[in-house]
């Protein structure tokens, strides 16, 4: 497995991780109140300190495992082919990425609570992460 | 599953030919990682002209000696 595979499905479990326990933690405190929780910065940089603490551990350990198999690191970064499915995936991730967050745009026009707007564009920086990745690792299987 | 590129290679044939080359030495020649050997070599991935010359480069012979094109 390509190290840079390794790595975006590091980074897709990150926000995975990272995206779960922000949406558990609304969900929860939305149901202790009994309204949809306002946005708040606590909660909000916990997903994102998550999402980096699960990426960088993940990628440090993958990197130590990577060299102590003798599997050595591309010096110069990505290959061509690295770099032509990550660019791929980027341009898959920004094409979900902008459905998702005008999708947000019409849930604030609907419901006028920004709230909702606010939680859908974490959903949407979440759900795009994920497909990027996703769509990285399957793009690393294929053939083209 | 995408369709495999109709492109043919010979590259594996000749890394055995060259004193058993291993992938990851023609990967370093090439300047490309080992996956990327890999996935040529199983015609999962066709290279870059570039590299497609380089490759041709490393074994000494014409870029259509090491690459043709399916049913040819």
């Amino acid at each position: 497995m390509a190290v840079w595979e390794k790595n975006s499905i590091i980074f897709g479990l990150g926000s995975l991780i990272g995206g779960l326990l922000y949406f558990s933690i609304v969900a929860w405190q939305s149901m202790v109140t009994g309204a949809l929780v306002a946005p708040n910065f606590g909660i909000w940089i916990s997903y994102i300190v998550l999402q980096l603490c699960v990426s960088f551990f993940g990628a440090w350990l993958m990197t130590k495992h990577a060299k102590a198999a003798g599997e050595a690191l591309p010096d110069k970064g990505e290959d061509e082919r690295d770099q032509l499915i990550r660019m791929r995936a980027e341009g898959m991730q920004g094409h979900i990425m902008s459905g998702l967050v005008f999708l947000a745009m019409a849930l604030w026009f609907i419901h006028g609570n920004s709230a909702i707007m606010f939680h859908s564009l974490v959903g949407a920086l979440v759900l795009s992460e994920i497909a990027r990745a996703a769509w990285q690792v399957f793009n690393y299987n294929r053939a083209y | 599953m995408a369709k495999r590129p109709p492109i043919t290679n010979r590259v594996r044939e000749l890394r055995e030919v060259h004193g058993q080359m291993s992938q990851s030495v023609l990967a370093k020649e090439i300047g490309v990682t080992r996956q990327t050997v890999i996935a040529i070599e199983q015609g999962k991935y066709s290279p870059s002209l570039e590299s497609a010359f380089r490759i041709a480069r490393v074994f000494g012979v014409g870029l259509e000696d090491v690459f043709g094109w399916e049913g040819d």
